[in-house]
């Protein structure tokens, strides 16, 4: 039997890090305790039967991207499909008391989509931010990690610094319009909607961004 | 040492090859591709089990897991559309070999 737990824990660690799958992870620790097994049966001992099995087996990078080359499109349909579902829920939970269309206001949604867009563009060019948003998608690595990083970043801040200068924006409309109640609700709209826009855009779209690019880089081995 | 290419390639056939004798775990698979091709063929551990879990999805063969002496191992076998597959990828390797052969049998005359 081989007592060296600890090193085949540490393995499973760096797999599940590396994001694969349990099962996965599963099937490669066995892999790397049957070679072990192997050698110390060829006379080698125990912990170095074990560091050689595991030197076998290769850097995680490497098993990561194999995988993801067998199977490339799952983790982006997995992505997508929780961005979905976030969306869905809260469509469900408006949906259930109120109008869904009411969170539809499209001078917001072009002012805080805008804004993010633009000041990205700004500052990184189009090609960087497409590049970004296709890396945290895929969640392939790549060599441009800090630069992504950047980009991801940015957004998140430009996100929620749109949507607070919407309801700025907003409150200022309201403001032309107190003496005429009826004329209003443009203004809150804008107000209020900007700001929910603005969070779900970075709470939702660019933290999980972040976490994706993050997870695509994890050094592991 | 058979190119990286190549290795690839045929890396499928055997896979079904190998299942084709009876179910196997990826482990077993490695040691038993070394072992016919005499070590010439050096698969790499990260290059077998994305193939064998491509050729599952693929429905092409089916595993199951298997508990023993406090760890979980995943025998694979053949599926009836590996079995069909496989007639198609040796059909094919022959042709690819049968070619081969004639030119360099030609080339030497």
């Amino acid at each position: 039997m081989l007592d060296h737990r600890e090193e085949l824990a540490a393995l499973r660690r760096a797999l599940r890090c590396a994001g694969l799958t349990p099962d996965q992870v599963d099937e490669l620790a066995d892999h790397v305790e049957a070679d072990a097994r192997r050698r110390v049966d060829s006379g080698c001992g125990e912990a170095q039967a074990l560091r050689e099995a595991r030197a076998a087996l290769g850097p995680v990078e490497a098993l990561r991207a194999e995988f993801q080359k067998a199977n490339p499109s799952m983790d982006l349909v997995s992505k997508l499909a929780g961005l979905a579902l976030s969306a869905l829920v809260v469509a469900l939970a408006f949906g259930a008391t109120g109008d869904l269309w009411a969170l539809v206001h499209a001078p917001a949604l072009l002012l805080v989509g805008g804004l993010v867009a633009g000041g990205l563009v700004a500052s990184f060019g189009p090609v960087r931010v497409v590049r970004a948003l296709r890396a945290g998608l895929t969640g392939r690595p790549t060599d441009d990690a800090e630069v992504h990083a950047g980009v991801v970043a940015r957004g998140y801040r430009l996100a929620w610094a749109s949507g607070v200068l919407g309801t700025i924006l907003g409150a200022i409309q309201m403001l032309a319009q107190l003496a005429d109640p009826a004329g209003l609700g443009p203004g809150l709209a804008t107000c209020t909607l900007s700001l929910l826009y603005g969070a779900l855009i970075a709470e939702v779209g660019f933290a999980n961004l972040r976490a994706w690019l993050e997870r695509a880089a994890v050094p592991l081995g | 040492m058979i190119s990286k290419k190549l290795v690839a390639a045929s890396s499928e056939p055997l896979v079904l090859a190998i299942l084709s004798h009876g179910e196997s775990y990826g482990y077993a698979i490695l040691q038993r591709v070394r072992a016919m091709s005499g070590g010439r063929l050096a698969w790499n551990e990260g290059m077998l089990y994305p193939v064998l879990h491509r050729l599952e999805r693929a429905g092409l063969i089916e595993a199951r897991w298997e508990d023993g002496g406090g760890r979980k191992r995943k025998y694979y076998r053949l599926a009836a559309a590996g079995e069909r597959a496989l007639a198609s990828e040796q059909e094919e390797w022959e042709v690819v070999d049968a070619t081969l052969r004639a030119l360099w049998e030609g080339a030497g005359a």
